[in-house]
């Protein structure tokens, strides 16, 4: 069977075709080959001959970017060949450069390790010598000089740069020759993290301008929306970006699958994910199925090897689970039955998204959207790294986001929404950066001004006013007595961090408001798809201790929210109404919380945490009298409008501004506090703001479009979890009114309501909020 | 544009956030089972003590200025204005007749390439008691003869490397060779930082032998600027005298005085020759003292013991409450930690040139 047949299968076969609501066709491409201006170091040019390799056109035109000196973003495909294209104009530079020397960034250790891999397979068949070599937490201390000195290429990750650069003096002669800054899964810089990072890369970049040299940027990501804007935010360099992808594929063939068609409350996204995974790798397809979560991992397996034996009589060894917690030597025996071919089929979290080779796929099968667009396409990716053809399907789970992409499939398959933002603004990670900063060089005003920003002067006066920072000849200088680059972490944003602790491990870190929201004693936390309760929260230690539980139930914080504006700073008008951007203050309380067992409540708990209070950014609008009016004349709840069309829009926002549910929070209100208008506020849920809101000021238009489609088209009656429900609602999904949600949305795309002109109602109430 | 309140409210809090987590850690009730693996440790009656020390320091000196605290001088560099204070001791460091040294230097058979203990104990009992003995032996003519011309006529950088060339730095001859320099050749030195590594130096103390009298000069930094000149003050210091003597000063004095220097932009050589006493110590005495930290090993040479010493950990904490207050008497008790670290330095330093070699 081939994947044709397969696919036939889900557009005719009774048992499929019923939840089959897409296929989609995406062309094979032929390969596209390209020419340098100059042919590589004849060292180079034989090492490529002898493995076979011609050149693609987006190869070419990296190896001449470099050439040039110019700092370039490749957002070409997975397997379209993107380390080569980076090593090689990097190689040929150090080749011909005796003393210069590059440096390679990875996201995650484990990519590193393939990186050295490869490089140490280029020196030997080349002889040019670069020394490669990994520096990161690992190395040992009686390693570090010789790698300082010897190496030319060194391959790290951002949190070892972060504690390296204020030792750069032991660095001066890498950093006074380092010509090219390799950033590779750059999209994964985005958000808080990517945030930080720009900074760490801007430190960098000071550095290495004190010892004369200003090293080129290279970066490589998974596509995006943005990615000129993105690199040049990252670097604050000017970025250019290569798209055009001169590698060949195969035919894949795209399946939108629905287990919940017409909003059939019966299906389940796991079983029908194990049935098909059966499907495929019963009509001989190897097959790779994600899910999001170890649990489900386990789950699918169990499921898929009982179902093997006992309705189709065949060895249930052919399906294996497969998870970031396995041994090594585990993976790769795993991943040797699969290439060997016993091995037809294997469950796996989201770690098997990068990097790790298994050969040859027919198929992937996602079980629920990914979180983004981009990770998608990653996924799907695995399958047909040759030119062979392949297939991807997607079930989808009753999420409003799955669902809209179901009923919308021209929108899933249009060109990335998904900008990747990254915030330069935040004070807190700003003012963080700028003290690690000034233990590395004195920080000058003005001169330095190009890499902090221009409010560098009021951070730094605000800084000497804590004793923070000294002013000297030399410029600030940092005055503390604890090192900065301890202080500030590059995955949390706020002076006051939550370390979760697992066995002494930390897992994570959280700011105040997340730690309440999701570390309270007694809660379910996720970490990595992997399952933890909360054993004790030390808000004295900001310590949350977290043990591995397979409890099978999940809890949900109740809260209240309150929000007030502080400042508006810009305003337009979109549709019917006015929508402002500026500074607010968020007060959360966590009040109690809901043990849940399969969206049913056991039991609720009270908690005994204090609110509280951070400033951040939103963005709020004003329902128009107009269509609260129109609300009202047709019998609608308009308290229920706005609850829905806020959390309808903050379900389809991470569509169009990466991020996660989570990083944004919502309210809305009959009455707002201050104004008495009916409104509704996203704002971001870090302290500081992190630049989601506000991208989502600037493209307002096209989320409100997306999300007016999601819930108009719903096949719901009065409302689901696949529109206007919010899993993570504080106040429990009241009150909710599909209709009004509609017409207030509608409102917002000068769609005018039929009726007359009125005023809203004043003093009414129903306050509502969900940081969702 | 998030507005200046707000970059106020963001310090405050990573004042509040390094305030909460001091890089020493407090050992409650004492009980130094609790100490674990940290290194740095207090035990919580001293640290209390040294709480009530710096609260009775801040009543005492309220009001007054460092220039009144302390008697110094203020110096003139290109770089800025430095405050030394100068403190003649009565601490003699004798000077090693040349002579001498070089007559005994000849005495170590293993300074011979080729000779280790067992051959030269074998030759010394064959009564061959010195390397110009060997000169009649036709094997180790031409290796004796560079040795002997080098120990008689070199320069103290000759002989010096020529011990190292066999010996480690800390081994009894080499500081017994590093004595042909003269005592006038003499560095010592120590700092007090903020921190171990990319925090400020706000203590240069260093020392001198002046008519064979150890004098200390203390480089106090009132304010963060004079952290640069007097580097620059201490480096052209350090390059006149060509022996820095120190204590863990090669793991820590001088990597950071260098690193503090490239973070102002200059180069910082490293000294030519470096008599790091934590070694000599640890070598002669480290299986006899609990620990190789420098009070434990004056008390054990010295038989000295400190009282009312400052805990090293704490005087970053007692450094930033002057910077924040103004009020000098916190700086007290760093400048005397200080003025003992350095003038042990010369002790120690006296103790084994003049020990048994």
């Amino acid at each position: 069977m081939t994947v044709a047949d397969v696919v036939t299968k889900f557009a005719h076969d009774p048992g499929y075709c019923g939840h089959t609501e897409h296929i989609e066709t995406i062309p094979a491409r032929d390969a596209i080959h390209g020419s340098l201006a100059t042919p590589l170091p004849e060292p180079l040019e034989t090492f490529l001959s002898s493995r076979g390799i011609s050149l693609y056109t987006h190869q070419c035109d990296a190896i001449e970017s470099v050439r040039h000196g110019k700092d370039v973003i490749l957002t070409t495909a997975t397997a379209s060949g993107k380390t080569l294209a980076f090593s090689l104009p990097i190689i040929e530079r150090l080749f011909n450069e005796p003393a210069a020397t590059a440096l390679y960034l990875y996201p995650t250790k484990a990519l590193s390790h393939d990186q050295l891999k490869a490089l140490l397979d280029i020196e030997g068949h080349t002889g040019i010598s670069l020394n490669p070599a990994i520096y990161d937490g690992d190395t040992p201390a009686g390693k570090r000089p010789q790698i300082r000195s010897g190496s030319r290429i060194v391959i790290s990750n951002p949190f070892e740069l972060h504690h390296i650069l204020p030792w750069h003096h032991q660095w001066s002669g890498f950093l006074k020759n380092l010509a090219v800054v390799v950033i590779d899964e750059a999209h994964q810089y985005r958000g808080v993290f990517g945030s930080n990072m720009a900074f760490v890369i801007r430190r960098l970049r000071r550095i290495c301008a004190q010892y004369r040299n200003d090293p080129l940027m290279f970066l490589s990501s998974a596509t995006i929306a943005n990615p000129e804007e993105f690199a040049s935010r990252l670097t604050g360099k000017t970025v250019t970006c290569i798209s055009s992808d001169g590698s060949p594929r195969g035919i894949k063939k795209f399946i939108l699958y629905n287990p919940f068609p017409n909003n059939d409350p019966s299906g389940t996204t796991y079983r029908e994910s194990g049935r098909l995974l059966r499907l495929c790798m019963n009509n001989d397809l190897r097959m790779l199925c994600f899910t999001g979560s170890r649990k489900l991992t386990e789950l699918i397996t169990l499921q898929v090897r009982d179902d093997l034996i006992r309705k189709d009589n065949e060895d249930p060894s052919f399906v294996s689970a497969y998870r970031a917690g396995y041994l090594p030597e585990e993976r790769r025996e795993i991943e040797n039955q699969m290439k060997r071919g016993h091995l037809r089929g294997i469950v796996s979290t989201n770690a098997l998204e990068v990097g790790i080779d298994i050969g040859c796929l027919d198929g992937v099968i996602m079980t629920g959207f990914p979180g983004t667009i981009m990770s998608t396409w990653q996924q799907a990716g695995r399958a047909g790294r040759t030119r062979a053809d392949s297939l991807a399907i997607l079930v989808a789970h009753p999420d409003p986001l799955d669902q809209y992409f179901m009923n919308h499939p021209g929108e899933f398959f249009r060109s990335s929404h998904e900008h990747a933002i990254i915030d330069l603004n935040n004070p807190y990670i700003l003012s963080g950066q700028v003290l690690c900063a000034a233990a590395e060089l004195p920080i000058t005003p003005g001169a330095d001004d190009s890499f902090f920003g221009k409010d560098l002067d009021q951070i730094l006066m605000s800084l000497s006013g804590e004793h923070l920072l000294s002013i000297t000849r030399r410029g600030y200088i940092y005055s503390g007595s604890r090192r900065p680059v301890e202080m500030a972490s590059l995955s949390a944003i706020s002076a006051i961090t939550y370390k979760v602790i697992c066995n002494g491990e930390t897992l994570e870190t959280m700011d105040q408001s997340q730690a309440f929201r999701e570390g309270y004693e007694g809660a379910i936390l996720y970490h990595q798809g992997e399952k933890y309760l909360v054993l004790s929260m030390d808000p004295d230690h900001h310590i949350i201790r977290v043990e591995r539980t397979d409890l099978d139930y999940n809890t949900k914080i109740l809260r209240s929210v309150n929000v007030q504006i502080i400042r508006e700073e810009k305003d337009r008008i979109v549709g019917d109404s006015r929508l402002s951007f500026g500074d607010v203050s968020v007060t959360e309380h966590c009040t109690s919380y809901q043990v849940m067992r399969n969206d049913t409540v056991i039991s609720t708990e009270p908690l005994s945490l204090p609110p509280v209070t951070f400033n951040t950014r939103a963005l709020w609008f004003v329902a128009s009298s107009r269509v609260y009016s129109e609300i009202e004349r047709r019998g609608l709840d308009p308290g229920g409008g706005l609850h829905g069309a806020e959390h309808a829009l903050i379900a389809i926002m991470p569509f169009c501004v990466m991020c996660d549910r989570r990083d944004i929070g919502g309210f809305s209100s009959l009455a707002f506090p201050g104004s008495g208008e009916p409104m509704v506020l996203i704002y971001d849920g870090f302290p500081g703001g992190i630049g989601l809101s506000e991208h989502a000021y600037t493209i307002f238009e096209e989320i409100v479009t997306i999300t007016t489609g999601l819930v108009r088209d719903c096949r719901c009656e009065t409302g689901c979890p696949s529109c206007i429900y919010s899993p993570k609602c504080g106040n429990d999904n009241q009150p909710l009114d599909k209709e009004a949600s509609v017409l207030l949305l509608e409102s917002l795309q000068g769609l005018v309501p039929t009726g007359t002109r009125g005023t809203p109602a004043p003093g009414a109430h129903g306050i509502s909020g969900e940081n969702g | 544009m998030i507005s200046n309140t707000s970059y106020r409210e963001v310090s405050r809090q990573w004042r509040t956030k390094i305030n909460e987590s001091p890089d020493y850690l407090i050992v409650r009730n004492d009980s130094v089972f609790r100490a674990g693996f940290s290194s740095s440790y207090i035990l919580e009656s001293d640290y209390q003590a040294t709480r009530n020390l710096k609260d009775g320091l801040m009543a005492r000196y309220n009001g007054m200025v460092v220039e009144e605290v302390f008697d110094g001088t203020e110096i003139d560099t290109p770089d800025g204005e430095c405050f030394v204070i100068n403190t003649p001791t009565d601490i003699r460091v004798p000077r090693p007749d040349p002579e001498q040294v070089r007559k005994r230097l000849l005495l170590d058979l293993t300074l011979i390439q080729g000779i280790g203990p067992v051959t030269a104990g074998r030759l010394r009992r064959r009564g061959h008691r010195t390397i110009e003995d060997l000169l009649s032996f036709r094997r180790f003519r031409a290796r004796a003869e560079e040795c002997v011309d080098r120990i008689r006529n070199g320069t103290p950088a000759d002989v010096v490397s020529l011990i190292e060339r066999r010996h480690s730095s800390s081994h009894p001859l080499s500081l017994l060779a590093s004595g042909l320099y003269g005592s006038e050749a003499y560095l010592f030195l120590d700092l007090e930082t903020l921190g171990f590594f990319s925090r400020p130096i706000i203590l240069f103390g260093f020392a001198t032998i002046v008519n064979q009298r150890l004098v200390v000069h203390q480089v106090l930094v009132r304010k963060m600027g004079e952290e640069f000149p007097a580097l620059g003050l201490v480096g052209s210091r350090m390059k006149e005298k060509p022996v820095i003597v120190s204590y863990n000063g090669k793991t820590f004095d001088i990597p950071y005085l260098i690193s503090r220097a490239a973070f102002y932009g200059d180069m910082m050589e490293k000294p030519g020759h470096h008599i790091d006493l934590l070694h000599a110590s640890r070598r002669s005495a480290g299986h006899l003292v609990r620990d190789c930290r420098l009070g434990t090993i004056e008390q054990h040479f010295l038989g000295t013991r400190r009282t009312h010493d400052l805990p090293g950990s704490m005087v970053p904490e007692f450094y930033e409450t002057y910077l924040h207050s103004g009020n000098p008497g916190p700086l007290v008790p760093i400048v005397e930690h200080n003025l003992q670290d350095v003038t042990s330095l010369g002790k120690l330093l006296s103790l084994f040139l003049e020990g048994p070699a």
